[in-house]
């Protein structure tokens, strides 16, 4: 029991998730997140986000950009996985290089997310697209930090190439939600 | 008493990789299928 | 100016005046879909793009021969710039007018421009390099610069294009005698 940890953790995560979406648990930790998200427009990011129109313009911009990079690594490395892109080159180097900088852009991308949350927060609060999207975002970075480079980072030549695949393919799934239900955001509410 | 065993390991984060993958596609494939069903009913809505 | 100004109004009118056009314009859901691949291809073309540039001033994929990566990520790059001129035509078809007279899309083609012609340079540059400094950490110095030069053009481009949602230079909103001749708007026009 005690080697399958990992195993057991995923599956608890599953579980409880489930949990939090079909029982009463989702509804009462919204409510009790309204305080939090009156409290972001008071922050300076959302006092600025709100008198500065260019302001907040740029750190969409900035934003956009982050993403760019996040995707182009995401797409390198699920790409190598599946065996569409830079086949002649070793796979765990096309993996250690690509999360490097899916971690720099992901931080880019949560430092300039905060910031125009703080300036709209209000409004994203009652936009279900907007939960929609912290929860894929959530699960990405529990799939990536907990899940997909612990299997990726060993020898990564021994695991099952079908499971490669699998996971390549929910990671491009996961970073695909993400960035569609946060374009939407802007034209939802 | 279980010894580490790093096989057991590798095991591990693969049953763990599987378990997680398949229920990530699992659910975009139902949220998704989801969203387009709905503005599939909003325009009949809005068009007959 | 002026004249050229007028005959891009009037182009842009007629455009307007297409049936598909306004039908486009009115479909939430097709006109947002488009929007939303537009903005999403970015991680295809740009993200290509940055990768190859960020490899070129060596922070990123180091371990990766240069030539090679730029020769392996230009397919989808090419792919992502493809669907992104497809979406940006699509765009502009849907609002013609106001974006023929954009300030910030006027400045975003400029910069396109700009960064064609770079990049045609860097391809030549590198051509000529050959392969020598292929698993150095970073390229020669005449490639480090275009690769820089890229970068900052693109930069621009992605902040230009994200301006074009916001009204602040629009013809309606009236803005100074200079800016209304850079954005195109034309004495007498109807508001769109």
């Amino acid at each position: 029991m005690g080697t399958y940890t990992r195993t057991i953790s995923v599956g608890t995560v599953i579980v409880f998730g489930l949990i939090f979406a079909l029982t009463d648990a989702r509804h009462t930790t919204w409510q009790a997140l309204l305080p939090l998200f009156e409290w972001m427009e008071t922050t300076p990011p959302g006092v600025i986000s709100q008198t500065y129109g260019a302001a907040f313009a740029l750190v969409e911009a900035a934003h956009l950009i982050a993403m760019a990079v996040l995707g182009g690594a995401v797409l390198v490395a699920d790409g190598r996985l599946l065996g569409l892109i830079l086949r002649d080159v070793p796979l765990s180097r096309v993996l250690d290089q690509s999360h490097r900088l899916f971690v720099w852009s992901l931080a880019a991308m949560i430092l300039t997310g905060v910031f125009m949350a703080c300036g709209v927060a209000l409004k994203v609060y009652y936009l279900n697209v907007f939960w929609y999207k912290m929860l894929a975002l959530g699960t990405g970075v529990f799939f990536v930090f907990f899940v997909r480079r612990p299997l990726l980072r060993g020898d990564v030549e021994k695991v099952n190439p079908q499971l490669l695949r699998l996971v390549g393919i929910a990671s491009l799934m996961i970073w695909f939600s993400v960035a569609a239900t946060g374009r939407w955001i802007g034209f939802s509410g | 008493m279980a010894e580490k065993n790093p096989a057991d390991g590798n095991k591990d984060t693969a049953l763990a990789a599987l378990l997680a993958a398949t229920a990530v596609i699992v659910g975009f494939i139902i949220y998704w299928s989801d969203e387009i069903q709905a503005v599939r009913e909003m325009l009949e809505l809005a068009y007959g | 100016m002026e004249v050229f100004n007028q005959l891009i109004y009037d182009f842009a009118v007629w455009v307007d005046a297409h049936q598909w056009s306004t039908a486009l314009h009115e479909s939430f859901y097709v006109y947002n879909w488009i929007e939303s691949t537009h903005v999403v291809a970015l991680t295809l073309s740009i993200g290509m793009l940055f990768l190859i540039d960020l490899r070129m001033l060596g922070l990123a994929m180091v371990d990766i021969p240069a030539s090679t990566l730029a020769r392996r990520l230009s397919l989808p790059m090419f792919l992502g710039f493809t669907v992104m001129i497809i979406t940006g035509l699509l765009l502009f078809y849907a609002i013609p007018v106001r974006s023929a007279q954009s300030l910030w899309l006027r400045i975003k083609l400029v910069l396109l421009f700009a960064a064609a012609i770079n990049a045609w340079l860097f391809h030549r540059r590198m051509s000529a390099a050959g392969h020598s400094w292929d698993t150095a950490m970073k390229a020669p110095m005449r490639l480090q610069v275009g690769a820089s030069i890229s970068i900052t053009f693109w930069v621009l481009i992605v902040i230009c294009g994200r301006l074009i949602a916001y009204d602040w230079f629009d013809c309606r909103a009236e803005p100074s005698s200079f800016i209304a001749a850079l954005a195109g708007c034309v004495a007498g026009q109807e508001a769109f």
